[in-house]
C-alpha cells in the first residue's frame, strides 16, 4: 500500500540521475508549463551536465536560457544563452539565444540619473543580434530597441548638460548638448538639446550662435514646443504664457526636494 | 602534422568547401566547425589556409586535438573535443571560501575543459594567497574522468604558512644605526608580537613604501647625495620568512645656500614668488628635501591664483661639494595645457549622478588639477554611501584633453528592523524602525521609528535634505512623540512630544554651524514613592527654545580617523515663550593618534556641560545624567546627586558635568576581514550642582520622607577592557569596566553592550 | 569666514591674446598659441569661445557666478581670424530656464525596492537601547 507521505505527494519523484535525457526534458517542460520557470531551468541544466552529447543537450541549453529569462534569473539566462551561441553559432536558435542575452540587459536599464553600464551592454548585444542574424525575426525588434537605448543614453547626456546649465557652467553644458546633437540626432532628445544650446549661448551673450541653434531647431522640428520656447527666448517676450508651474520658492522646493527633479 | 608550407595542395580544387569531411566530433556540429575554420571558398586552398584553420579551431578552446588532412577529393578534419566540465571543487582551502575562488577562475561547469585554463586558474588562486602574504601556497588542478567525455575539475590547495619577515638588515649606513633606520620603515621583523600586528607579513607594496620612506628620511636630514643601491627580499629555503637587505650610499650632509626664482613663462613676475620663500631662516640650516617640495607647492598655488593654471615649478639644486652647500633655484615654466573634457560617473546603481557630481571640485572644461582630484575623492568618500571610490584621469580625445573617471561601488546605506513581542504590563509590542541615509539615491536622510506597545507609543520621524536647493545648506525636519521610561533609575515616566526644524551649513573648510528651533511639551509622571526631588517636577510644561551647534572637524579621515581632532560646542536657549527658561551648554573635544601603521589607534575625549536657569529651579527633565555610554563602568544615570534616604534611591541628575574618556584599540591577531579588535579604556567624570538641596515630602504622601541631597562634585574613575565587533548590525562595543573611585551610592555596571566603533 | 572663490574654465592671458592678429592667424596657429577653446559654435566652426567663470561660495548662499570672461575668436570662410572680441558677465542675458524635460524611462529606484534591499541589516542602535 502507498505510505502516508506518498499519499500526499504522489509517487516519489525519481532522482534526476536515474532518468533518461528525454524524461528529464519532459519534466523540465512540465515545470515550465506549471509556471515554475526557475526549477525548469535547473532541470534543463541537468541534461547538459549528465548527457552533454545527447541531441537533447542542445535543446535543453536554449530552453534553460528561456526558462531562466522568464523566471527573472538574468545572469543564469545570460550564461546559458552565451554557451549556446558559442557552441552552436550557426544554428537557427542562435539568433534567439543572442536576443535573450540582449533582453537580460535591456529589461534592467536603470533611469538616466544612474549608471548606464547596463544600457551600453544592451546596445552592444542588440547590435550583435542585428549584425549576425540580420534576417532573423528578432532583428527587427532588436533594431527598434536599439533606438530606445540610444534615446536613453542621450537622456543621460541631457541630464548632465542641464546640471551644468543650471549652475552657470555654460561651456560645459554646451559641450554636453553638442554630443546629443552630433551623435544622437535621431533621438527624441535632439529638439530639447537644440533649445538648451539656445539658452546656453544666450546666457553667455553669444546671440549669433543662439540664433543659429534656434534656426536649426525651427528648420528640423517646426512644430515642437521646444521651438516655441526658443523663439520666445530670442524675441524676449512670452507669446504664449509658458505652461510651466509658477516658479515661486515653494514650487521649486516641491520640485527639487520632494520630486527629486534636477531643475 | 599539417602539410609543409607553401605547397599547392593537390586536388583541393574549387568548391573545396563542399568536400570537407568532419570526423570525431560529438557535441559540436560540422556546420559550426566549418564556420570556425573560415576556409576561403573563392580560390584554391593552400597549406597556409589549412594551418590557419587548424589554429583557429584550437583557439576556440573547444578541441583537445585537431588534424586537417588533405584527401584526394577535399579535406578530412579529425577533431577530438575537449571534455565538458561536470563539477568544480576546491580542497584544502579554509582562508579563502569556495565562492570567492569560483569567482576568480575562468573554468565553469558545463563549459569545455582545457588544460591551459585550468593551469591559469591555479595560478590565479596562488596569486590570491600571495596577496594575503602566504608565499608558500601551492595549487594543483586535478582531473577526474567521468562518463560521456565529462570530467570533474578539483583544485588541491596547500595554503602554507604566513610568510613573515625573518630579518631586516642595512648595508653602507654610517650616520644612522640599523635599529634607527628600522623605526623609519613600515615593515617589521616577525617577533612574539607578530601574532597581533600584520605589519610583519612580507608585502612587496610595503617594501616599495619603505624605499620611499628611507629616501625621504635621508633627504630631509641633509643627505642630498643619498642613493638607495638595492632593496632585496630573499625567501628562506623553508619558505616561512624573507631576509630583507637595504644597500644604501649615504653621501655627505649638506646645508641650504641661496634661493632664487627663474621665470621663463610669460606674464609672471619673479619678485612675487621670491617673496614667498623664507630664505632668511633656511640659509645655513641642514638641507631638507620636504621643505623644498613644500615651497614648490606654495609657488604652484600662487601661480594658480594668478590664473596661470598650467605653470610647472621645478626646483633645481646646485651642489657645492667642497663646503657642502646647496643653492636652490625654482624654475617656473609653461607646463603642458591639459583640460578635463568630460567627467563620467560609473557604478552608481542607486545614488543619483548629481549627488556625486556636486561633490566634484572640478567642472568639465577645467584645467587638470591633481590637488582638486584628491579633494574630490575624499569628499565623495565622506558621503558614506560607497564601499570603494576611485577618481582617476584617463586620456581624452586629444593630447591636451583628459577624461575624469569617478568609479564607485555602492553599499547599503539603510537598515530596517521589526520587533514584535508581548510584555506583561504593556500587552503586544510592535516596533518598526526604518533608517535610510541615501533615500532614493538623492542623498536625503530618512529616519522613521514607530513603536506601539499597549499604552506606550514612540513616533520619531525625521527628514534631511543635505543640499537644499543645491546650496551647501542641510535642512532637517523632525517630529517626535517619545515615552521615556526612567522608572528604575529615577522613578518617573516622561512623555515628550515636539517638533524640531534645523538648518546646517559650512562656515569654512572645517567648521560647520547648525541652528535649530525646538518646541516640545513634557508630561512627567513621578511614581508615588519617587524621591521628593523628582516629585517636585511632576506635571507638564512647554519648552520653546533656539540653539546652535558649532563643530570644528580637523580629523584626517571622517570614517576611520587616526589623526587630528573634532571639537564641538552646543548651546540651547529656552525661554521664547513656554514655561522653561534656561541656557544649556555642552562642549567636547576628541583627538586621535594612530601607531604601528595605524594598526593601534589611541583617542582621548574631554566633555563638559553646564545648565543655568533664570527664575525657578532646573527640572529633572533638563538636567544632565552621566553613566553608561557617557561613563563606562557605571550604569545609566549611575553617578551624580542621588536621594539616599528614600527606598527608590532615585538619581536626580546635576546642573554641571565633566568627563574624560581615554581609549586605545589594537588588533588581537584575528584576520583583518573579521573586523574584531581589542581595546582598553580609562573613563573619569563627575556630575554635580542642584539649585536647591532640601526637598520636603509632598503633602499627604506618607510613603516618602523629606531629604537633603548632597550635590558636591566628586570624581569617579573606571577602567577596563573593550571588544569591538564589526557585526552585521553595525559596529558594536562590548565593555567590561571596573569602577576604581566611586561613591558608595553610585550604581555601577561591569558589563555593557552598545553601539560604538574603535575610532 | 570670508566667501571663497572658485575659478572654472580657461581664458588665455592678455599677453598671449595680444599675439593673435586678425587677418593673419589661422585656426591652427591660434590653437598653437592659445590652445583649443572651451566651446565652439554648434553647427559651424566659425566661432571659437574661451570661457572662464568665477563662482563665489559663501556659507549657505547659492553659489553665485560673480565674474565671467568670454574671448570670442571668429574665423572667415578660409579659416583666417576675422576678429577677437571680449565679453563680460554683463553681456550675458539672464535666461529663465525651461523646467520641462523630455521624458526618459528606465527602472526607477522605488521606495519599496530600497526598503526591501535594506531588509536584513538591522541597525545596532535600535537593537541595543542607547541612552546617554
Amino acid at each position: 500500500c502507498t505510505s502516508v507521505k506518498e499519499f500526499f505527494t504522489g509517487p516519489p519523484e525519481k532522482s534526476v540521475e536515474e532518468l533518461t535525457a528525454s524524461e528529464i526534458y519532459e519534466r523540465g517542460q512540465a515545470q515550465l508549463a506549471a509556471g515554475s520557470e526557475v526549477a525548469a531551468a535547473r532541470t534543463f541544466n541537468e541534461i547538459e551536465r549528465l548527457y552533454p552529447f545527447s541531441q537533447f543537450a542542445k535543446r535543453a541549453n536554449i530552453m534553460s536560457a528561456y526558462a531562466s529569462y522568464e523566471g527573472g534569473q538574468y545572469t543564469d539566462a545570460r550564461s546559458a544563452a552565451r554557451r549556446y551561441v558559442e557552441l552552436y553559432p550557426s544554428d537557427e536558435d542562435a539568433a534567439y539565444a543572442q536576443y535573450i542575452i540582449a533582453l537580460t540587459y535591456y529589461d534592467n536599464i536603470s533611469d538616466v540619473g544612474r549608471d548606464q553600464n547596463i544600457t551600453r551592454n544592451a546596445l552592444q548585444e542588440l547590435t550583435e543580434v542585428v549584425r549576425r542574424y540580420p534576417n532573423s525575426d528578432y532583428a527587427r525588434d532588436a533594431a527598434l530597441k536599439i533606438d530606445l537605448t540610444l534615446d536613453h543614453l542621450a537622456g543621460k547626456e541631457m541630464e548632465i548638460g542641464r546640471y551644468y546649465l543650471k549652475r552657470g557652467h555654460y561651456s560645459s553644458a554646451i559641450n554636453r548638448f553638442k554630443v546629443v546633437v552630433d551623435e544622437y540626432q535621431t533621438t527624441s532628445q535632439a529638439p530639447e538639446a537644440l533649445h538648451r544650446l539656445t539658452e546656453a549661448y544666450l546666457a553667455l551673450g553669444l546671440e549669433r550662435e543662439a540664433i543659429a541653434s534656434a534656426a536649426v531647431l525651427g528648420h528640423n522640428y517646426p512644430g515642437s514646443d521646444w521651438y516655441v520656447a526658443s523663439y520666445e527666448l530670442l524675441t524676449g517676450r512670452d507669446i504664449v504664457p509658458d505652461n510651466d508651474e509658477a516658479d515661486g520658492f515653494f514650487s521649486r522646493v516641491y520640485r527639487q526636494v520632494i520630486q527629486g527633479k534636477w531643475l | 602534422g599539417p602539410m609543409s608550407a607553401h605547397a599547392q595542395v593537390a586536388g583541393a580544387g574549387q568548391g573545396a568547401q563542399s568536400q570537407i569531411v568532419i570526423r570525431g566530433n560529438r557535441r559540436i556540429e560540422p556546420g559550426t566547425i566549418i564556420s570556425y575554420m573560415a576556409l576561403p571558398s573563392d580560390r584554391a586552398i593552400t597549406a597556409e589556409d589549412l594551418n590557419a584553420a587548424t589554429r583557429r579551431l584550437f583557439d576556440t578552446g573547444l578541441f583537445r586535438d585537431v588534424r586537417v588532412i588533405p584527401a584526394d577529393r577535399g579535406i578530412v578534419v579529425e577533431v577530438q573535443e575537449n571534455p565538458s566540465i561536470n563539477e568544480i571543487a576546491f580542497e584544502g582551502n579554509d582562508i579563502a571560501k569556495d565562492e570567492d575562488l569560483l569567482r576568480i577562475i575562468s573554468s565553469r561547469p558545463r563549459f569545455p575543459f582545457t588544460p591551459a585554463t585550468a593551469e591559469s586558474d591555479a595560478q590565479a588562486i596562488i596569486e590570491i594567497y600571495r596577496r594575503t602574504g602566504r608565499y608558500g601556497a601551492q595549487v594543483e588542478p586535478v582531473i577526474i574522468e567521468r562518463s560521456e567525455n565529462r570530467v570533474d575539475l578539483v583544485f588541491e590547495i596547500d595554503e602554507g604558512e604566513m610568510t613573515g619577515v625573518s630579518s631586516i638588515d642595512f648595508v653602507g649606513n654610517r650616520a644612522f644605526s640599523d635599529s634607527r633606520l628600522r623605526d623609519e620603515i613600515e615593515t617589521r621583523e616577525s617577533d612574539f608580537l607578530s601574532v597581533f600586528f600584520s605589519s610583519d607579513v612580507y608585502d612587496p607594496d610595503r617594501l616599495e613604501l619603505d624605499k620611499a620612506l628611507l629616501r625621504q628620511f635621508y633627504l630631509s636630514r641633509g643627505y642630498a647625495d643619498f642613493s638607495l643601491l638595492s632593496a632585496t627580499a630573499e625567501l628562506a629555503p623553508d619558505r616561512t620568512g624573507f631576509f630583507i637587505t637595504f644597500d644604501v650610499e649615504e653621501g655627505e650632509q649638506y646645508t641650504f645656500g641661496e634661493f632664487d626664482v627663474q621665470v621663463n613663462a610669460e606674464g609672471l613676475d619673479a619678485e612675487d614668488f621670491l617673496a614667498l620663500i623664507p630664505a632668511e631662516d633656511l640659509t645655513g640650516e641642514t638641507y631638507d628635501a620636504t621643505e623644498v617640495e613644500e615651497i614648490a607647492n606654495e609657488l604652484t598655488d600662487l601661480a594658480g591664483e594668478k590664473g596661470f593654471a598650467f605653470v610647472r615649478v621645478q626646483p633645481r639644486a646646485d651642489k657645492d661639494t667642497e663646503d657642502r652647500i646647496i643653492d636652490i633655484t625654482f624654475e617656473l615654466s609653461e607646463g603642458s595645457r591639459i583640460f578635463i573634457e568630460r567627467i563620467d560617473i560609473e557604478g552608481n546603481t542607486a545614488t543619483l549622478d548629481r549627488v556625486i557630481r556636486r561633490e566634484v571640485e572640478l567642472v568639465e572644461g577645467d584645467a587638470f588639477d591633481a590637488r582638486k582630484i584628491r579633494l574630490t575623492r575624499s569628499a565623495i568618500r565622506g558621503l558614506g554611501y560607497f564601499e570603494r571610490v576611485e577618481v582617476e584621469a584617463e586620456p581624452g580625445s586629444g593630447d591636451d584633453r583628459a577624461v575624469l573617471k569617478v568609479k564607485v561601488a555602492e553599499k547599503s546605506t539603510g537598515s530596517i528592523n521589526f520587533g514584535i513581542g508581548y510584555s506583561s504590563s504593556a500587552g503586544p509590542i510592535g516596533t518598526v524602525a526604518v533608517t535610510e541615509r541615501n533615500f532614493l539615491g538623492r542623498g536625503q536622510i530618512v529616519n522613521a521609528t514607530v513603536t506601539a506597545a499597549g499604552d506606550t507609543q514612540v513616533y520619531d520621524l525625521s527628514f534631511t535634505e543635505p543640499k537644499f536647493l543645491d546650496r551647501d545648506l542641510a535642512v532637517t525636519m523632525r517630529g517626535f512623540f517619545i515615552q521615556d521610561d526612567r522608572d528604575d533609575e529615577s522613578s518617573f515616566q516622561l512623555n515628550r512630544a515636539g517638533f524640531e526644524p534645523s538648518v546646517a551649513f559650512p562656515l569654512s573648510e572645517d567648521a560647520t554651524l547648525q541652528l535649530d528651533y525646538s518646541f516640545s511639551r513634557d508630561d512627567l509622571e513621578a511614581a508615588f514613592n519617587a524621591s521628593p526631588a523628582i516629585q517636585v517636577d511632576d506635571g507638564s510644561r512647554f519648552k520653546s527654545s533656539v540653539g546652535y551647534t558649532l563643530s570644528y572637524d580637523k580629523r584626517n579621515d571622517r570614517i576611520e580617523p587616526t589623526g587630528g581632532y573634532l571639537a564641538r560646542i552646543n548651546q540651547e536657549f529656552a525661554g521664547l515663550g513656554g514655561d522653561a527658561q534656561f541656557v544649556k551648554t555642552r562642549a567636547s573635544i576628541k583627538g586621535w593618534q594612530g601607531f604601528f601603521d595605524d594598526d593601534l589607534v589611541a583617542s582621548i575625549e574631554v566633555e563638559g556641560g553646564a545648565l543655568f536657569t533664570f527664575g525657578d529651579d532646573t527640572r529633572v527633565n533638563d538636567r544632565f545624567f552621566i553613566g553608561g555610554n557617557s561613563l563606562r563602568g557605571f550604569a545609566a544615570e549611575g553617578i551624580g546627586p542621588r536621594d539616599t534616604v528614600n527606598a527608590s534611591r532615585d538619581a536626580v541628575g546635576g546642573n554641571f558635568f565633566g568627563v574624560v574618556r581615554a581609549q586605545v584599540s589594537f588588533p588581537i591577531g584575528l584576520p583583518e576581514e573579521l573586523g574584531i579588535y581589542g581595546g582598553a579604556f580609562v573613563d573619569a567624570g563627575t556630575l554635580w550642582g542642584l539649585n536647591r538641596t532640601y526637598f520636603d515630602a509632598p503633602a499627604g504622601n506618607t510613603s516618602v520622607s523629606a531629604v537633603t541631597i548632597d550635590d558636591d562634585p566628586k570624581i569617579r574613575v573606571a577602567a577596563g577592557g573593550l571588544l569591538f565587533i564589526d557585526s552585521p548590525f553595525g559596529p558594536i562595543e562590548l565593555s567590561v569596566g571596573f569602577p576604581i573611585v566611586k561613591e558608595d551610592f553610585d550604581d555601577d555596571e561591569i558589563f555593557r553592550v552598545s553601539v560604538g566603533t574603535r575610532f | 569666514c570670508a566667501p571663497h572663490m572658485r575659478t572654472h574654465g580657461y581664458v588665455p592671458i592678455p599677453e598671449a591674446l595680444a599675439r593673435i592678429e586678425p587677418g593673419l592667424d589661422t585656426r591652427s596657429s591660434v590653437q598653437a598659441k592659445i590652445g583649443r577653446p572651451s566651446a565652439s559654435g554648434a553647427f559651424d566652426e566659425t566661432g571659437w569661445y574661451y570661457v572662464s567663470t568665477v563662482v563665489e561660495h559663501y556659507t549657505f548662499y547659492e553659489p553665485k557666478v560673480i565674474d565671467r570672461t568670454v574671448i570670442a575668436v571668429t574665423f572667415d570662410e578660409n579659416d583666417v581670424v576675422e576678429a577677437v572680441d571680449r565679453f563680460g558677465l554683463q553681456d550675458g542675458r539672464l535666461v529663465d530656464l525651461t523646467t520641462r524635460t523630455t521624458p526618459t524611462y528606465g527602472r526607477q529606484l522605488t521606495v519599496i525596492e530600497q526598503i526591501v534591499s535594506n531588509l536584513g541589516n538591522v541597525n545596532a542602535g535600535d537593537v541595543f537601547s542607547d541612552e546617554d
